[in-house]
C-alpha cells in the first residue's frame, strides 16, 4: 500500500469502506489520504522485527552454510580459549 | 535496547560452521532475547562471524535491514584504531574496532564472550568498557 501511495496513484475503496474512512478522517481532522498513509506506515512499523528477534530466528534455521577452513576456526579458538 | 556487539555472541547464537557446540549458546539466547537492538558493530567483527558461522549472506541481510549498524571503518577510524592497537599488545583488529565504537557510543553495553581481553581494554578517557559477559 505504501508503494501505491508513494507513486501517487488513486486507490478506490468500496462505498462502505469509503464512508467509514471519511468519517474517521473527519473525526481526526485529517484527509483520507493522510489517514490511509498513517495506517500504512503504522502497519509497516508494527511488522518490523527487532534485531534481537531476527538474530534469534536465524539461530533456528536449518539451511546449509558455507564451509570454513578448519584452520581458521582453530586459530579463532586458540585466541579465544 | 541498543548495544555494541562483538563476534562471540553471534557465533554462540548461530552456531559454528564446524558444528561443534558453543558453550555460550544458552547465554547468547538470553542476551538476544533481552537486547532488541539494533546492534552497533564493525565489518571486521561481522567478517569473523561470517567465517565462523558460514552465515555470510545472512549477515549482509542483517546489515540491509539495519539490525547491524556498521559504526566503524578503517578509513574514518584509522587513527583511533591504530591508537588502540598500539596500546594493547593483545588487541586484534576486531577488538580495536569494538573499543573505538565504545568510545563513540559510551553509554551502550558491549556484548562479548571475550572476557580475557575485554577486561583489560580501556577507552581513550581511561574508562573501562561497560561489558556484558557470560556468567
Amino acid at each position: 500500500m505504501s508503494d501505491i501511495l508513494a507513486k501517487g496513484r488513486t486507490v478506490r475503496f468500496s462505498k462502505k469502506l469509503d464512508r467509514s474512512l471519511t468519517a474517521e478522517a473527519a473525526r481526526q481532522n485529517v484527509s483520507v489520504s493522510d489517514l490511509v498513509r498513517r495506517a500504512a506506515e503504522s502497519a509497516l512499523h508494527a511488522s518490523t522485527e527487532c534485531a534481537g528477534d531476527w538474530c534469534l530466528g536465524l539461530a533456528q534455521r536449518k539451511s546449509p552454510r558455507k564451509k570454513t577452513d578448519p584452520e581458521l576456526i582453530a586459530a579463532y579458538d586458540r585466541r579465544h580459549k | 535496547m541498543k548495544a555494541i556487539l562483538d563476534a562471540g555472541p553471534l557465533i554462540a547464537l548461530w552456531g559454528r560452521a564446524d558444528q561443534r557446540p558453543d558453550k555460550h549458546h544458552e547465554w547468547a539466547v538470553k542476551i538476544f532475547a533481552h537486547y532488541s537492538g539494533p546492534f552497533f558493530t564493525s565489518e571486521t567483527v561481522l567478517g569473523e562471524v561470517g567465517f565462523m558461522t558460514g552465515c555470510a549472506a545472512d549477515i549482509l541481510k542483517g546489515v540491509a535491514k539495519r539490525h547491524f549498524i556498521v559504526g566503524t571503518d578503517f578509513e574514518h577510524d584509522f587513527a583511533a584504531m591504530s591508537r588502540v592497537l598500539a596500546h594493547f599488545d593483545h588487541c586484534d583488529l576486531a577488538d580495536s574496532s569494538v573499543v573505538v565504537l565504545s568510545e563513540k557510543l559510551p553509554n551502550l553495553d558491549v556484548i562479548t564472550t571475550d572476557r580475557r581481553h575485554f577486561l583489560t581494554y580501556r577507552r581513550m578517557d581511561r574508562s573501562a568498557l561497560p561489558v556484558v559477559f557470560p556468567d
